[in-house]
């Protein structure tokens, strides 16, 4: 879904002078990667939706300040994925009290594929919030545990500790 | 005049009957999983767990509160100690109510209060409780115990499910615990004489913290800004070490000394690990001294 | 469990984690949200930064202090213009984000305080304005160290905590 590079570079330039059709293209190419982070670090399609959007204002925001040096496409990667864990950090406390039970369904991701999918997903949503955030980063976005630690402002040794227990709780979901 | 007569007869009647206590003495079935709500705002609250079927509640009340009200049904029972809201709260003295609630031991309890201490034993389902200046003690529990208050102290002892408590000002004291714990406090002392525990997070910003416990193969995370640290932990432990002061002292009886974090900077830390080391210990403060002892 | 069986299920995580989709549809366009919060054109942050964080700063002094009267007055800043200049301009746009979110957490118990003045005794309105105070005076601690040592990275992640420490408090001491 994502354009080609040369265009997706004009599209950036376009929208750094204020072309919002140009940021709409930009959006729609890479909703479903942001959302998709999104959904799975806060394990709440509402939430989800509502960092998503979020993240693209940001975005906007701060479009002079991309520099062109990343991606794009991981630039706003980092950037959605600092808006979700500013939110989950403002929630934490809430969350942990008021929503500790076990989601009742499991988020709504396209599984149709793979039945253990399902599983998979729904088990990654029941993961405590910080495990799931470690797990989510490192096992699907491909973050290094040091990177994970300074975002999370945990030792690299306590997530290790998370995605140890989250990979173990996962296993025993996937056997059941 | 017999008309003045009865009118004197009844004001004289309503101001007895207003400064009498009311004595309570009700009861409920309930299942032996129910989940209890209780609120008491001044005055005290015993929850205890028995053999029994049913909920009992005896006790006196004051002359300024309204009703018990018992609400729900066998599966969710809400009792509540009704005071009319007026305007000059500070101004008058309540009395509330002392209440002692008996409940089948199985039943989750949810119990507030804002000076009322609260007391609870016995009760092996999940327990919440919080107040404002009360203390609120818990004793052995065996599932989650979630304990909060403002002011004053919270104390659980016994449990191995897990136990979050917080305070404000009020120390926290934990004793005979296991499992996962989480404190936190802001001036408030934290005390934590644990058994094996898995998870453990300190928090505390003035207050000092002590902890003593078996960990094996967890983590334990202590933060304080200003408070000191005292840590005890089995002399075999393997584990991944991590202690950083930016102007508290370190003394580490389990690996090398502190040193310098940075030539240009000041503050300390010492990183080490010992045995399998699959435990891992942080420890972290600010102006607040850390001293890691074997036992 | 043994070790290959151990290892046989770590693989099968991985395996299921892989097969997992990247990209996720939000269930509805969040689109024309987004485009209803794009205002203005993107603004270049290197240019007008400095400014606007001044202005921020001095916005933030209208927030803070009197949660320590229970009293919606203002809180005078504990970060200097100069300090937050000082340590360099991206950590300070990220401090002044979460700054902003513990005026908003301070703004909301002032007013819940103000409110419910009346149901709260007077020892427990005593501990929270002290705590209250002993959160602010450690958060005040590491600003005037952090203004000392700039560069120090423990000391910005301590600030970072101390942030959402003091949020944290704030949002939880709201619902007292």
């Amino acid at each position: 879904m994502i354009a080609p590079r040369d265009s997706q570079a004009d599209l950036v330039r376009r929208a750094r002078s204020g072309d919002v059709d140009a940021f709409e293209e930009l959006y729609r190419g890479h909703v479903g990667r942001i959302y998709a982070v999104s959904l799975r670090m806060v394990a709440d399609p509402a939430l989800a939706e509502e960092l998503t959007q979020e993240a693209f204002v940001r975005a906007w925001r701060k479009l002079a300040s991309y520099r062109g040096t990343s991606a794009f496409s991981t630039w706003l990667h980092r950037l959605a994925v600092n808006v979700v864990l500013d939110a989950m950090r403002a929630r934490r406390r809430w969350r942990e009290r008021f929503s500790d039970a076990p989601l009742a369904r499991p988020p709504a991701a396209p599984v149709r594929d793979h039945p253990e999918a399902l599983d998979l997903e729904r088990g990654i949503a029941q993961l405590p919030p910080r495990a799931r955030a470690v797990f989510v980063l490192h096992e699907i976005e491909g973050y290094k545990h040091r990177e994970i630690a300074r975002l999370l402002d945990l030792s690299v040794g306590a997530c290790k500790a998370h995605l140890h227990r989250a990979r173990r709780r996962l296993r025993e979901e996937l056997e059941r | 005049m017999r008309k003045t007569t009865l009118w004197t007869l009844a004001i004289l009647f309503a101001a007895v009957a207003a400064r009498a206590e009311q004595s309570v003495n009700a009861t409920r079935s309930v299942a032996a999983d129910a989940t209890i709500s209780i609120e008491n705002v001044v005055g005290s609250l015993t929850i205890i767990g028995s053999d029994e079927t049913e909920l009992r509640v005896t006790g006196t009340m004051g002359d300024d509160v309204e009703e018990l009200e018992i609400s729900g049904d066998a599966d969710e029972l809400s009792i509540e100690v009704v005071i009319p809201d007026d305007d000059n709260w500070q101004g008058k003295r309540k009395v509330g109510a002392d209440l002692e609630i008996r409940v089948p031991r199985g039943v989750s309890l949810e119990v507030e209060s804002v000076s009322a201490s609260i007391d609870i034993s016995g009760v092996s389902g999940a327990i919440e409780a919080g107040s404002v200046s009360g203390a609120v003690t818990v004793a052995g529990g065996s599932s989650d115990v979630e304990v909060e208050s403002v002011s004053g102290a919270v104390s659980v002892t016994g449990g191995s499910g897990s136990i979050v408590a917080e305070s404000v000002s009020g120390a926290v004291v934990l004793e005979g615990v296991a499992g996962d714990i989480e404190a936190t406090t802001v001036s408030g002392t934290i005390k934590v004489d644990a058994g094996a525990v898995d998870d453990v997070e300190l928090e505390s910003v003035a207050g000092s913290i002590y902890f003593k416990g078996r960990l094996t193969d967890g983590t334990l995370d202590i933060e304080s800004h200003s408070g000191n640290v005292e840590v005890l932990l089995p002399a075999d432990l393997g584990a991944e070490f991590e202690l950083e002061s930016f102007s508290g002292r370190i003394e580490n009886a389990f690996g090398p000394a502190a040193r310098r974090s940075d030539r240009y900077e000041p503050g300390v830390s010492v990183e080490f690990s010992t045995g399998s080391g699959s435990a891992d210990v942080s420890i972290e403060t600010f102006s607040g001294n850390i001293v890691l002892k074997k036992y | 469990m043994s070790d290959h069986d151990e290892v046989r299920a770590v693989r099968e995580l991985r395996a299921a984690v892989e097969r997992l989709p990247r990209e996720v549809r939000p269930a509805r366009d969040l689109w024309p949200e987004i485009a209803g919060r794009l205002d203005e054109r993107p603004r270049d942050q290197s240019a007008a930064g400095w400014w606007r964080l001044a202005a921020a700063v001095v916005l933030m002094a209208g927030g803070l202090f009197a949660a320590t009267n229970l009293a919606p007055e203002a809180r005078s800043p504990l970060l200097p213009v100069a300090a937050v200049a000082e340590a360099g301009s991206a950590m300070a746009a990220a401090h002044l984000r979460q700054r902003d979110g513990v005026l908003h957490a301070h703004n909301d118990l002032i007013a819940v305080a103000a409110q419910r003045r009346g149901r709260l005794d007077a020892v427990g309105a005593a501990a929270l304005v002290a705590g209250l105070a002993d959160l602010e005076r450690a958060t005040a601690e590491i600003e005037a160290a952090l203004a000392d040592s700039p560069r120090d990275r423990r000391l910005r992640l301590a600030l970072a905590a101390a942030y959402r420490r003091e949020a944290g408090w704030t949002s939880r001491l709201a619902r007292v």
